[in-house]
């Protein structure tokens, strides 16, 4: 599982975090660190703020930090990602797998994941790839999640069911290969195979040089992707961290218990 | 006799004008543009007062006095080329009048007639003017009466029975070499025969500094079971007032896909009629307009459901920059025959500018029970929401406004499934909305 101590690099630290929307405080006073190679369940009753934390990890505009800090480090770079632009936070390799997918009429999936790509190829400095080689990269991982070919040239999400648009949230994780990957519910309204697929995707997906957060409601994912902490998150903080059999005792007798 | 003062529009040298399309038309057509001055003289122009201009005003265009173009040439061909395919069939009308320099018209696939309007009604009086008197009885559209009393010529184009055209057909008005405030008057009658299959664009476009005016008819017939995909692109200069009445009669289960493109002119108005008068009729009537500065486009649609088992569906699209304005007005009425009718009806608009602004109605006049007729409106911005996805893509913001607004126009445009004209209408619009670099 994890290797010695000093061999973790330290990829996300969120200290103290205070934030909301619209001036309404959602997150009071949040700690959380996350380690390379991780992966961690974040579980939580409805409203307690989950995601929330999920949305300000990755940028989104209506959401105003108040107060701490959410220190990132790559590649031996250490960022503050408050302030930051969500597309730079993206290039950093902080990616979101949306709770809800937005549908993007009359841009094709194909051109869109590839402006995703050569972004972040561009931003490392590497080469763009062409329409040709990006076209044979995006069909093989479409094979990694089981997903027909049509997608390529249909418009993003447009008519996709649920699981669709869930799977392919996978599918774009898996394209850009991020180093911090924050799963959004995405096993609420999948199907037990959908969510088959899902969870074997990821697992392929999970490296010691990347850390996985997941948002969840349900211990059913975590019987699919074996997390290395769960945590409860609770009116805006995290109440407890323990190993994953604290999901099964939240299956088992809820949240109550842990509130009180 | 109504003295000069009195005439509702002022044109210099109407009365030679008028005499030299007298002495061009034969008899019928003489009595028939007489009819047509002298019922636009009885309405005159439209005014806001009425319901169907309510939002539209050419109180500016009925105070000017307009010339009549006396040139019929064409010096900007380069220009025109680059917007044309040798591999269509290209039918370029200058002022009205046919230019054979840039027309490729001499030897057409078999079935297929174009000629210019006035050797039709020389030639096939009965067949024209069969259409034209049918369609024409008590409209009361003022502007298409006086149309009917001034064009100069047109085009006249022929599907026979059972033909099927696989080129597609581009009739291209130009308005070029004209003096200020000219009022031009393009005209196209069209027959589509008994199961026979044609495509046609007809593009407005001008080149000249000057501002006028183009008041644009076409009528056209499609025959039983034919399949026609119709586009009508409006690209005059800008300063331009283009108006337009296009009506469509469709027969027994014809299939009909129309659609309206504006995105130049400084003010459009386009009327499309479309009558259902045959049973199991199908119609799909799209349209898109890219406005901005103060552009204005007013889109009056009326499906006219005659008979059963017809089917429908429109979806209009705007993106407004600026302070533009766009009006939409989509009229279905389902006459107590046409039963099991199917319509659907969707407008909806992306507003980029602060000012911009929309005014849209639907109306359904249904008098017959057992139908199926939806209908619906947006007006919209780029959310938030849809921005911070593709940012969370790696996606910059002003990268993500250029590709939802791209994503918007394309929406709508993919709908045309005739290759030639979409990427006429894209070629248009590259310089509103140039290709985004990703």
């Amino acid at each position: 599982m994890l290797g010695p101590y000093m061999e973790r690099i330290k990829m996300l630290e969120i200290k103290d975090l205070r934030a909301g929307i619209e001036g309404k405080e959602i997150l009071k006073g949040l700690n959380l660190s996350v380690n390379a190679g991780e992966v961690h369940a974040i579980m939580g009753p409805n409203g307690s703020g989950k995601s929330t934390l999920s949305k300000i990890i990755a940028g989104h505009p209506q959401y105003q930090v108040t107060g701490g800090s959410i220190d990132y480090e790559v590649n031996f770079k250490k960022l503050s990602l408050v302030g930051m632009e969500p597309d730079d936070r993206a290039k950093e390799g902080v990616f979101l797998a949306f709770q809800y997918p937005v549908e993007i009429p009359g841009v094709p999936t194909s051109v869109f994941l590839r402006a995703a790509f050569n972004a972040v190829c561009r931003h490392q400095g590497a080469e763009e790839m062409d329409p040709i080689d990006f076209d044979k990269y995006l069909r093989s991982k479409m094979a990694l999640f089981h997903m027909d070919d049509k997608y390529i040239d249909r418009p993003v999400n447009v008519d996709f069911s649920g699981g669709e648009k869930k799977r392919n949230e996978i599918l774009q994780m898996a394209v850009l290969n991020p180093r911090l990957a924050i799963l959004d519910e995405t096993d609420s309204g999948l199907d037990i195979d959908s969510m088959k697929i899902v969870a074997e995707g990821v697992n392929k997906l999970k490296s010691k040089n990347n850390a996985i957060i997941l948002i969840t409601h349900y211990q059913r994912l975590l019987n699919y992707i074996q997390p290395d902490f769960v945590h409860i998150l609770y009116d805006g903080k995290i109440i407890k961290t323990e190993g994953k059999e604290l999901a099964l005792q939240v299956e088992d007798k809820g949240y109550d218990w842990l509130i009180k | 006799m109504m003295t000069e003062e009195q005439l509702p529009i002022k044109v210099e040298g109407l009365e030679v004008y008028q005499t030299k399309l007298r002495n061009n038309s034969p008899q019928w057509l003489k009595a028939w543009r007489q009819k047509g001055w002298d019922k636009f003289v009885e309405l005159g122009f439209p005014m806001m007062k009425e319901e169907e201009w309510k939002y539209t005003s050419l109180a500016d265009l009925a105070a000017k006095p307009f010339l009549i173009p006396t040139h019929h040439t064409l010096t900007e061909e380069s220009q025109l080329k680059a917007y044309m395919d040798q591999a269509d069939i290209n039918v370029v009308l200058v002022n009205g009048v046919l230019w054979g320099e840039l027309s490729n018209i001499k030897h057409l696939p078999e079935g297929l007639t174009i000629k210019s309007f006035l050797d039709a009604a020389v030639h096939s009086p009965t067949e024209v003017n069969d259409t034209v008197s049918k369609l024409t009885a008590n409209d009361p559209r003022s502007l298409l009466h006086l149309n009917q009393a001034l064009f100069l010529d047109g085009v006249f184009v022929k599907v026979e029975n059972n033909a099927v055209i696989e080129p597609l057909v581009h009739i291209i008005h130009v308005t070029s070499h004209i003096e200020q405030d000219t009022a031009v008057f393009p005209r196209s009658l069209i027959h589509v025969g008994r199961g026979a299959k044609v495509s046609v664009l007809e593009s407005y476009i001008g080149f000249t500094p000057n501002s006028y005016w183009s008041n644009a008819v076409v009528d056209m017939r499609v025959g039983e079971n034919a399949f026609v995909q119709y586009c009508k692109a409006e690209g005059e200069a800008s300063h331009t007032t283009h108006t337009a009445t296009t009506r469509i009669w469709q027969e027994r289960a014809s299939q009909l896909e129309v659609f309206t493109f504006a995105h130049k002119a400084k003010l459009v108005r386009n009327n499309l009629t479309i009558l259902l008068k045959g049973e199991g009729a199908n119609t799909i009537m799209n349209g898109f307009y890219a406005i901005d500065g103060t552009q204005h486009v007013d889109n009056h649609t009326l499906l006219d459901i005659q008979q059963p088992n017809c089917t429908s569906y429109q979806l209009y699209k705007g993106i407004l920059n600026d302070a533009a304005h766009a009006v939409f007005n989509g009229k279905i009425y389902v006459h107590p025959l046409a039963q099991k009718t199917n319509g659907y009806q969707l407008n909806k608009h992306l507003v980029l500018g602060k000012d911009a602004r929309v005014d849209t109605k639907p109306e359904l006049e249904i008098f017959a029970d057992d139908v199926k007729c939806t209908h619906g409106a947006t007006i919209g911005q780029l959310s938030d929401e849809e921005i911070f996805y593709l940012q969370s893509r790696c996606i910059k913001k002003e990268l993500a406004s250029q590709l939802l607004a791209k994503g918007f126009i394309n929406d709508i445009l993919n709908t045309i499934t005739f290759d030639a004209i979409r990427l006429k209408l894209g070629k248009l619009l590259a310089k509103k909305f140039p290709e985004v670099k990703l």
